[in-house]
């Protein structure tokens, strides 16, 4: 248990010794920062207009779920950046041996390699939600909404770090499992834009795809078959990759 | 003596092609195995713990450096080293203390601060020794650790080697020859996956000692006169002042040789046995096998 | 534990049943979890859940109710399909079937449905028509 957070704590190292870490937590930053102040410019200009509806939306869901979603998509786009060396890399520099011969079981090394991606994705969780909180100084927020965001965009995040994991062990280059995992996680968003297929053929592409569950967290209404969507999405490929190492070590 | 290592009938097949067939071996402490050739995996028991049933308990008696040391470019030396002792399960009051035994053993005392990516080739070599040390294994298992490394560096290294093998038990894998007659008490030497020698170091001189003299004098000097000596077999002459003598195994003549050769005045230059080249003996011992089945 | 070419073999088949089963068992679970959903409502007022009136009539009505809708774009499917949930989990008979437009060319005519598309309430036999206008508010 311990050596997950030895794995751990030198992925996050490695990750913000490079430059790597630092851009792109400056660059997404950028980006959100300024679609999020966009957003409240709209909001401004909607405002009269919104005060004479009876029930209009407020500011949380003009500004608030908009910027988490944009988050969302920017992040799908970096994400398998990060992932992509996560194993690949080791393989390709010769380290992996190191940990293949120390005696850590396989469960070890990807959960350890996962949770160090993961806390730097909760650290730019984190980051995005300073945004939504600074509205506070001139109006009320939704906090459930806000932490249901919060939620939806955490477990997105993890499904994307999972799955680009599993391409970095299964990659000889860390390039291919950057294409791949970007591929495979572009797929996976886009799967329920299909229509007028055959309705049992909808239903389960609907089910698979990521976008409507993080939009149905998005909402604010936490439905448990969507979060157990991201946690068996996550634990599958956790699994298979802790899986291809298993069989990567008998063949060695 | 205990056995610390001990292999059965280790096969390894890169796709169809068979890299290592059934061989078997095993290390004591205070031995260095050097391999000659490929090196696999099987069934490895090490110090009586089967490698596939116990992983755990296994891996953490021994220490591996692959042929490129696995060193992450990024850390510095001191970094690198913490790492590793955690991994390798070293309880955290004991780690500085092993940290600092594995720097002195192999001379990293003075680099300690720096980024591993900014040393040379021989100081990320004996980094990859200092992991493979650290958790004081029964076994290292060492890769070619001196390639790539310049003639300094090399002699460092292989007296590193042999000071290791006093305590622990060592396998060597190499293609150098005369790094196993440096370094090692036994070989083995496996030529398509067989293994085609297995000796001591001593048994292996024995291999090396060819009956033949070189001799070579100051002045011209009739060899043939050598002829009515006692066990030589055959004189060849190169020049008037070079000549090869064979001669019988059991009975050397070089004593007499000498005094003759001095009586006469011919001044004597040189009179040195003969050895072949580990060389020699490896092409020797691999073109036996080409004439039987390669393995399928 | 000694390595064969045999056991090398049967460790591979077990490796590749055993990711067979692991799919297999995350496919269930997936379902299960799809099937038996439980839900809370975290926003301010619960805006995302029907106020108390609205359940109580809904419990009262009898029979089965099925909305048909003819709608052909996405968005308005996923808005549609979002807020029928929300009387789905008042009343558990409450069907949603949305229909492709363009499949059904004959039933709009008798139905006299346009372009835009319509949206059908029936509670038991009773049929209410809420045709889309084409400029929608």
């Amino acid at each position: 248990m311990r050596l997950i957070f030895t794995i751990a704590a030198r992925e996050l190292k490695t990750l913000f010794l490079s430059p790597l870490a630092w851009s792109i937590l400056g660059l997404l930053q950028f980006i959100l920062a300024y679609l999020f102040l966009t957003q409240v410019d709209a909001y401004a200009m909607l405002q009269p207009r919104l005060a004479a509806l009876e029930t209009a939306p407020g500011i949380t869901d003009l500004v608030v779920t908009p910027l988490y979603g944009s988050a969302a998509i920017v992040l799908l786009l970096i994400i398998p950046l990060l992932t992509m060396r996560l194993i690949s890399e080791e393989r390709r520099s010769k380290t992996l041996p190191l940990l293949i011969s120390a005696p850590v079981s396989n469960h070890e090394i990807i959960l350890g390699k996962y949770l160090g991606v993961v806390t730097l994705l909760l650290i730019m969780v984190l980051m995005i939600s300073v945004m939504p909180l600074s509205l506070l100084a001139g109006g009320e927020l939704d906090f459930g909404k806000l932490f249901a965001n919060i939620l939806a965009l955490t477990l997105v995040l993890a499904s994307f770090a999972a799955i680009g994991l599993y391409l970095s062990c299964v990659a000889s280059h860390p390039t291919i499992a950057a294409i791949g995992s970007f591929s495979a996680l572009l797929l996976l968003w886009i799967l329920d834009w299909t229509s007028g297929l055959h309705p049992g053929y909808n239903a389960i592409l609907e089910y698979l795809s990521m976008l409507s569950h993080f939009q149905n967290l998005q909402s604010g209404l936490i439905a448990s078959r969507d979060l157990c969507y991201f946690l068996l999405f996550s634990a599958t490929f956790l699994l298979l990759s802790i899986h291809r190492l298993d069989y990567e070590r008998l063949q060695k | 003596m205990a056995t610390l290592i001990q292999a059965e009938q280790l096969s390894r097949y890169f796709g169809d092609h068979c890299a290592v067939r059934e061989v078997d071996f095993s290390v004591a402490r205070g031995e260095v195995l050097g391999f000659l050739g490929p090196n696999g995996a099987g069934q490895i028991l090490i110090n009586g713990i089967d490698l596939l049933d116990r992983p755990r308990e296994a891996k953490s008696q021994l220490g591996y450096l692959p042929d490129n040391p696995p060193v992450y470019r990024e850390l510095t030396v001191q970094e690198y080293l913490e790492y590793c002792a955690a991994l390798h399960r070293i309880p955290r009051p004991a780690r500085y203390h092993a940290i600092e035994k594995s720097k002195r053993r192999c001379g990293l005392e003075s680099v300690a601060g720096r980024l591993i990516g900014n040393l040379s080739k021989g100081f990320q070599q004996r980094i990859g020794i200092a992991q493979a040390i650290l958790h004081n294994p029964q076994i290292i298992i060492l890769d070619e650790p001196t390639v790539g490394l310049d003639p300094i560096q090399i002699r460092e290294i292989r007296a590193l080697i042999r000071e290791l093998g006093s305590e622990h038990g060592i396998i060597l894998s190499t293609h150098i020859l005369p790094e196993v007659q440096e370094s090692c008490t036994h070989v083995q030497i496996i030529d398509q996956g067989s293994l085609v020698l297995k000796e001591t170091i001593a048994g292996l001189e024995r291999h090396l000692n060819t009956a033949a003299l070189t001799i070579r004098t100051r002045d011209p000097f009739d060899f043939r006169r050598l002829q009515s000596l006692p066990g030589i077999d055959n004189i060849e002459i190169i020049s008037p002042e070079h000549c090869r003598i064979h001669h019988d195994l059991e009975n050397n003549p070089a004593a007499g040789i000498a005094e003759t050769i001095i009586a006469s005045g011919a001044g004597l230059l040189a009179l040195v046995p003969e050895k072949k080249t580990m060389e020699e003996i490896f092409l020797a011992l691999t073109s036996r096998q080409e004439a039987e089945e390669p393995c399928a | 534990m000694k390595i064969s070419q045999r056991i090398h073999h049967r460790i591979w088949l077990k490796n590749l049943l055993s990711t067979v089963a692991l799919l297999i068992v995350i496919g269930l679970l997936a379902w299960l979890s799809a099937r038996y959903s439980a839900q809370s409502d975290w926003t301010a007022n619960a805006r995302n859940t029907l106020s108390e009136a609205s359940q109580k009539l809904l419990v009262t009505m009898p029979g089965e109710i099925v909305i048909t809708a003819y709608l052909d774009q996405p968005a308005l499917k996923k808005q549609l399909t979002d807020l029928v949930r929300r009387y789905q989990t008042g009343k558990s008979d409450l069907r949603l079937v949305i229909e492709d437009p363009d499949a059904h060319p004959g039933q709009l005519r008798k139905l006299d449905i346009g372009a835009a598309g319509a949206i059908l309430v029936a509670i038991g036999d009773a049929v209410k028509g809420c045709p889309r206008s084409a400029n929608p508010p």
